[in-house]
């Protein structure tokens, strides 16, 4: 393969990599509080996804648009946390894990009555299209502004976990939520922050996720989910730092197994990718990043 | 350590027979009574029934969810319909089989032994890794292997016919068929919740640290429990498969997962009772409401079409229950161990 089409490929796997790595960051967000993964997870892009395509349809202009859509994908996560985790804190796991899987299917349905069934279109704007050509490498302009993006949202919050109260109370909950308690940090409150950072984060990966796909359908949110949850586990669960190595691990396999394998065997990728994961596990129970983490420690 | 629990022992002995006698009436009103349509979906309930219960046996026992179950329900089904079908057909719609499964055109029982072992074989590669996981990973996990088999399934064109499915699985099972494969799996999920792996399996669901401090193997006992969970899934699977002629990988993928995991959750996880209860209830749900999903006149008054509300329905139901009683109706008991005093009028009267 010629290096430039290597060069090209790199940047395909770091721009869905930073993708994938916010949708990591935001269920293991959660997850480190909590404990429990959010199976309605997808919806929040998925009501984002929607209410930018209702809004470009209705005429606002996309930045705009795409600034309520993470503000609806907020509104969805809190909600999700409302209807589905808060009445079952001293329930036993299993129960979030239905739970929160019901509530996912609620939304779809709904969807699928009220809007309708079909994936609905979004006019992506033609500069969007674009590519840039640095002599023979010829670059996306939208890999590079979600590479951006997705960089700028992951420093904004590892400013705001390092620099503010309420981040260090998060950052002692994902350690130890019981003794943060103790410390005197409001449970209640940090769960809902926690919920509202996911929903950020899933918000804005909603964003890149219907600039790259161009349409929005009811159960557009499972591929999100599920790849959220392998880059969750394959970067150790509840490690944020994983999290978002276990996002861009997972989307250079996936591109290099789309590159290097047969062409016939290219649409397996996706077997073959959790195939990987579980082979992974099977190794290393943890993931990667607990091993890490035990050394700092 | 190692002996059976006696009280579950006499308390499954119950439950079966009067599990045993609903299914019996079932089966003899299907015979008797019942027109093509109706004796369907009775047999097809039958049938559903019996793999919620397969799925209880690891969920309830272990407390860990599995979504990975329709996985095993699915390669059952795929390998009883292609070993029973006729070489002809399968010359036809998949003919990159390998030569001896060609050639076989099996009966009833060489069929769904065939099913049990390729299931047994895929339950063990998995059940190693799966059962060394924590808990919260398991169930992202087993969501991954229903993906993984469902997307082979369904692009393997030459063994498996793709999206289009299997056609021509021919009619190797009738009613009493039907109800001893349901007879077999209830009491196969009965007497492992009695036997000393069931109940070291329940001690590790209530306290994983303490049952380890006891010495109980967990991981060992997870895998047990996965492996015989999915045995009793692949028998009830590949009847399925022999009772219905033609399926296609779209059957075997979330709608089922869901529905069969909300009938055990309405039900209650930790009862083989629950199961079928639960089952009941959602198969009469999603019946009443079927005919509202393509729209209808009721009187003169004109139902718009409301695409999915079955699953709108049955995902309320589940949030309800599960707020009013996390733990299902039946919670860890079944009927045979039930005494009056769980009856409110039972108290009032004594």
């Amino acid at each position: 393969m010629s290096p430039e089409l290597l060069i090209q490929q790199f940047v395909n796997a770091l721009s869905i990599g930073s993708i994938y790595a916010l949708l990591a960051l935001g269920l293991a967000v959660v997850f480190s509080v909590l404990g429990l993964l959010n199976f309605a997870y997808g919806e929040i892009l998925t009501i984002t996804a929607y209410a930018i395509v209702l809004l470009v349809g209705a005429g606002v202009p996309l930045a705009i648009a795409a600034v309520i859509g993470v503000i609806a994908g907020i509104g969805m996560s809190l909600l999700t946390e409302v209807v589905a985790f808060r009445p079952l804190r001293k329930a036993p796991a299993y129960a979030v894990v239905f739970s929160s899987f019901a509530v996912s299917l609620i939304v779809q349905s709904l969807i699928r009555n009220v809007i309708s069934p079909r994936p609905q279109g979004l006019a992506v704007p033609g500069w969007l299209d674009g590519v840039l050509t640095l002599g023979s490498i010829r670059i996306p302009v939208l890999a590079i502004i979600t590479i951006v993006i997705a960089v700028l949202a992951m420093v904004a919050l590892t400013s705001v976990l390092q620099g503010t109260k309420q981040g260090l109370a998060m950052r002692a909950a994902a350690e130890d939520f019981q003794t943060t308690r103790l410390m005197g940090a409001k449970a209640g409150r940090l769960i809902l922050l926690a919920f509202a950072v996911s929903g950020t984060l899933a918000g804005i990966a909603g964003v890149l996720w219907i600039l790259r796909t161009g349409s929005a359908s009811p159960d557009m949110g499972f591929t999100p989910l599920l790849q959220a949850f392998v880059a969750v586990v394959l970067g150790g669960m509840g490690s944020l730092r994983g999290a978002v190595l276990g996002g861009f691990a997972l989307a250079f396999v996936e591109v290099a197994l789309q590159v290097f394998l047969p062409s016939a065997i290219v649409p397996y990728v996706q077997a073959i990718t959790l195939l990987v994961v579980i082979a992974v596990l099977y190794f290393r129970p943890q993931g990667f990043a607990k091993k890490i983490e035990e050394r700092v420690a | 350590m190692n002996s059976w629990s006696g009280r579950r022992l006499r308390e499954g002995a119950v439950t079966f027979a009067a599990l045993a006698l609903v299914f019996i009436v079932i089966a003899v009103v299907i015979e008797t009574a019942l027109g093509r349509s109706d004796s369907r979906i009775a047999t097809e309930f039958m049938l559903i029934a019996s793999m919620v219960v397969a799925i209880q046996a690891y969920v309830g026992n272990s407390g860990l969810i599995s979504f990975g179950h329709v996985a095993f329900y699915a390669i059952a089904a795929y390998v009883a319909g292609l070993a029973a079908m006729s070489p002809s057909d399968k010359e036809r719609i998949t003919p990159d089989l390998p030569a001896w499964l060609m050639q076989l055109e099996a009966g009833l029982p060489a069929a769904v032994g065939l099913a049990l072992l390729a299931v047994l074989i895929f339950a063990v590669f998995t059940g190693v890794p799966f059962s060394r996981m924590n808990a919260s990973v398991v169930s992202a996990a087993t969501l991954a292997l229903l993906v993984l088999v469902h997307s082979v399934i369904n692009l393997w064109n030459g063994v498996t016919h793709g999206p289009l499915g299997l056609v021509g699985v021919p009619d190797l099972v009738n009613t009493w068929v039907v109800l001893g494969t349901s007879l077999i799996v209830v009491a196969g999920a009965l007497i492992y919740r009695a036997s000393p792996w069931g109940l070291k399996l329940q001690a590790v669901r209530e306290n994983e640290v303490a049952a380890a401090a006891l010495g109980i193997p967990v991981a060992k006992m997870r895998f047990v429990g996965w492996v015989v969970s999915a045995l009793l899934m692949a028998l009830a699977g590949s009847v399925w498969a022999l009772n219905s002629l033609a399926f296609a990988p779209s059957m075997f993928y979330f709608t089922d997962t869901f529905a069969m995991l909300a009938m055990l959750v309405v039900g209650g996880l930790g009862s083989v009772s629950g199961a079928v209860v639960g089952a009941a209830i959602i198969t009469v749900l999603s019946e009443l409401l079927r005919g509202l999903e393509g729209g209808l006149d009721v009187g003169g008054v004109s139902v718009p079409e409301l695409p999915g509300i079955v699953q709108l329905a049955t995902a309320g139901l589940i949030l309800i229950v599960l707020i009013a009683r996390p733990r299902g109706l039946f919670g860890n008991q079944e009927i045979g161990g039930l005494r009056p005093r769980h009856f409110a009028l039972g108290r009032g009267r004594s």
